[in-house]
């Protein structure tokens, strides 16, 4: 039985792995990219990356591109595991209390 | 953790929307289609109404505007997500359009249909190498044209460019419509 992810389970960072995942696993995106399209701040969205971070679920590789600062967000292999897992959990949730 | 049906239902349906968001931010596959169908059908069309030296003025234009384009595709999206596939692909269009160029110039193709055959058997044997490194769509569409292309070089020569406008030009862009729509 498949079981949820309480670090996952958080709406924000739920949303964030989905984005992260959606993509190849040599996909990197970029962090303002990712802030617009989750609709949220800076700080919020550097506040849940750190704690993904610390899990091992997402990469956070910064770099310069034209002399200005990026910051480049993938999702590792343990992350996509751990999504995978928590949406078959979820999934379950739904089976379980079918009818 | 206790969640309730509702709970996850909700959780479901927000990973779907932002998976979709996100594969729309990388499905700029389908903009190339829809560029390179609307080229391919202006092009041919050229061929087939003013065939010769303005026909071949027009490629040269559509072609520039086509690299253009391409470049501002592969940029915007580049700015939003970086992948070394990305990378590998465009080297991989730089490689076949060179090798094309000196292919025709070697083979000297002795007519306009066996000159635009050339050119669009290697744009799709581009295609179908690439879904073999992206998905098989692609590379699907790749055999359908050439396909396509094959039926009117043989069977209806004398109006070629036009079935090439609009079977092989056509094909190119609803396919780019349907990958977006799909992928959306």
């Amino acid at each position: 039985m498949a079981r949820l992810d309480q670090i996952i389970h958080q709406p924000v960072r739920l949303r964030l792995m989905a984005a992260l995942v959606a993509l190849d696993p040599d996909s990197q995106v970029d962090f303002t990219y990712l802030r617009d399209l989750l609709d949220l701040t800076d700080g919020n969205l550097g506040a849940h990356l750190r704690k993904l971070e610390q899990a091992g679920y997402v990469k956070l590789e910064k770099t310069f591109v034209a002399r200005k600062p990026r910051t480049y967000v993938s999702a590792t292999a343990k992350g996509r595991r751990a999504f995978a897992e928590h949406v078959s959990a979820l999934e379950e949730i739904i089976r379980s209390q079918e009818g | 953790m206790k969640v309730s049906r509702e709970e996850a239902q909700q959780s479901l349906e927000a990973i779907q929307q932002v998976s979709a968001q996100m594969r729309r931010t990388v499905a700029s596959g389908a903009d190339y289609l829809i560029l390179w169908g609307s080229i391919w059908f202006v092009g041919f069309l050229g061929n087939h109404f003013s065939p010769g030296a303005t026909s071949g003025l027009l490629w040269l234009v559509l072609t520039l505007m086509g690299g253009f384009g391409s470049y501002m595709l592969g940029r915007r999206t580049g700015r939003r997500v970086r992948t070394r596939s990305g990378l590998r692909l465009a080297l991989f269009w730089l490689a076949l359009t060179s090798y094309s160029l000196l292919w025709i110039w070697i083979a000297r193709p002795s007519d306009q249909n066996q000159l635009s055959l050339l050119i669009v058997t290697f744009a799709m044997f581009g295609y179908v190498v690439m879904g073999l490194w992206i998905g098989r769509t692609v590379a699907w569409i790749g055999l359908g044209v050439t396909a396509l292309a094959l039926v009117g070089y043989l069977l209806t020569p004398t109006i070629f460019n036009l079935w090439m406008a609009v079977l092989g030009g056509g094909t190119l862009m609803c396919s780019g419509i349907f990958v977006r729509r799909a992928w959306g």
